[in-house]
């Protein structure tokens, strides 16, 4: 092997672009030929240098976009038991803003006008399905619920997830998951919290799990599937979005 | 986002985009912090600092090939990162609203949050041996491993930038002076850089 094929070897494998074989023969080469190991040890050190230097660059990029922020400042929330009031009059203020424009868009979009990540699926903020359930991962589901009423949809899916990990029957906790990506467009999340529910058959949860699939399926554009469950609900009369999904299923068709 | 254009994201990371860059880090700083306060209630400067580190970690395992590509929305991603982080962070800390010990890292990407890493690359003596290097070297080298490894730019901006005819002529040249540099520190022969 030439100097210069060497060369290639080493910087290949730190830019991690080697085959299969040619990380074999480099293990090989490093293992048997000190003066090739030497090699690797330089090219390591001085790529951690760069590394370094590359980090400290970043820093500065970061200080200098966060001098930009400055004039943002975050609102620090008020302590956590005068926080119910504090949503209400920001969810009121904050209805009184959307509101034109939710009307102006009523007809561009179906799933716009149909989809809704309404508060009332995350009231259930002290009771707690099965016994083993720590008190801290029931503080961890209020948490999440909060900040899905807040609309902090991305706080709630992080809070959420980790409780969901444990309350893995939590269902109601699933849906407001599902729901929460649905409402920052993370389609495929809301679908696999949805499936979970669906093959569950847990009773209070099922009716709108089977809903928001239907919704979600639509904005993946797998609209086959969509309309398939629409159709499902539709045939049950008594089924809480019947009507609903009657609508959403004109529209779309 | 999709996750086309999460993925496309990343890609723009990996290639030093700085719009992108920027954009990703003012879009999530916002929302981080509020994060951050609601649950630890600490100062703007503590929930800056881990902001951060979490963008810096996210950005570095982009780079390093870690992460090629997202399951959950980059935004998750950030944020599980921050979780560990303030976990470790206020371990310690008694007034945190939840339990910290709880709020359990056992989510998949848990295996690329090693933020030790970036300990890893703040050896000062390597940087000042590196920087030495760069200003012995000389241009064009210097500028041209300046600007793919310092500032981060892909073999096409480097084209742009310095005037090269193709992206092969900058991998040919980067080679060369790579190869340059080792010399210049087997000749060095510093015991502490090794």
């Amino acid at each position: 092997m030439t100097p210069q094929q060497q060369s290639q070897l080493i910087e290949g494998y730190f830019e991690g672009t080697l085959t299969t074989d040619q990380k074999k023969q480099f293990k090989e080469l490093r293992r048997h030929d000190p003066d090739f190991a030497k090699e690797v040890k330089i090219y390591q050190k001085i790529e951690r240098g760069f590394k370094g230097l590359h980090l400290d660059h970043l820093q500065n990029q970061m200080n200098s976009w966060e001098s930009g922020q400055k004039e943002t400042k975050v609102v620090e929330l008020p302590a956590r038991g005068s926080w119910v009031k504090y949503i209400s009059i920001a969810a009121a203020i904050a209805i009184m803003i959307t509101t034109p424009f939710i009307y102006q868009n009523m007809n561009s979009n179906p799933y716009e006008q149909y989809f809704q990540a309404s508060a009332d699926y995350a009231t259930d903020l002290v009771s707690l399905r099965g016994s083993t359930v720590s008190s801290s991962d029931i503080e961890l589901k209020n948490q999440g619920f909060l900040a899905y009423q807040q609309n902090n949809y991305q706080t709630a899916i992080v809070l959420l997830e980790d409780y969901t990990q444990r309350a893995t029957d939590d269902y109601q906790a699933r849906l407001v998951l599902g729901i929460a990506a649905l409402a920052i467009s993370d389609e495929n999340a809301a679908i696999h919290q949805f499936d979970n529910i669906l093959r569950s058959n847990d009773a209070n949860t099922k009716q709108d799990a089977q809903w928001f699939w239907a919704l979600a399926q639509y904005k993946a554009k797998n609209t086959a599937a969509s309309k398939k469950m629409l159709t499902k609900i539709i045939a049950s009369t008594t089924h809480i979005h019947h009507q609903q999904a009657k609508d959403f299923l004109n529209a779309i068709d | 986002m999709s996750e086309k254009k999460q993925n496309a994201v990343i890609l723009a990371i990996k290639r030093g985009d700085n719009k992108v860059l920027e954009k990703l880090y003012n879009d999530n700083r916002q929302p981080f912090l509020i994060w951050v306060y609601q649950l630890y209630q600490c100062s703007e400067e503590d929930a800056v600092e881990i902001y951060q580190k979490a963008y810096t970690i996210l950005y570095m395992n982009v780079r390093d090939g870690k992460l090629v590509e997202l399951t959950s929305s980059i935004k998750t991603y950030l944020f599980s990162i921050g979780k560990n982080l303030v976990r470790e962070k206020f371990r310690s800390k008694h007034n945190a609203t939840v339990n910290l010990d709880d709020v359990s890292n056992t989510t998949a990407i848990q295996g690329q949050l090693d933020d030790d890493i970036l300990d890893a690359y703040q050896e000062e003596h390597q940087k000042n041996i590196v920087r030495e290097l760069l200003n012995e070297i000389g241009d064009p080298c210097k500028t041209l491993l300046e600007l793919m490894f310092i500032k981060g730019y892909s073999s096409d901006a480097v084209v742009h930038a310095m005037n090269y005819s193709d992206e092969r002529v900058v991998r040919k040249r980067k080679s060369l002076c790579l190869k340059k540099l080792r010399e210049m520190v087997a000749e060095k022969n510093d015991s502490q850089f090794f």
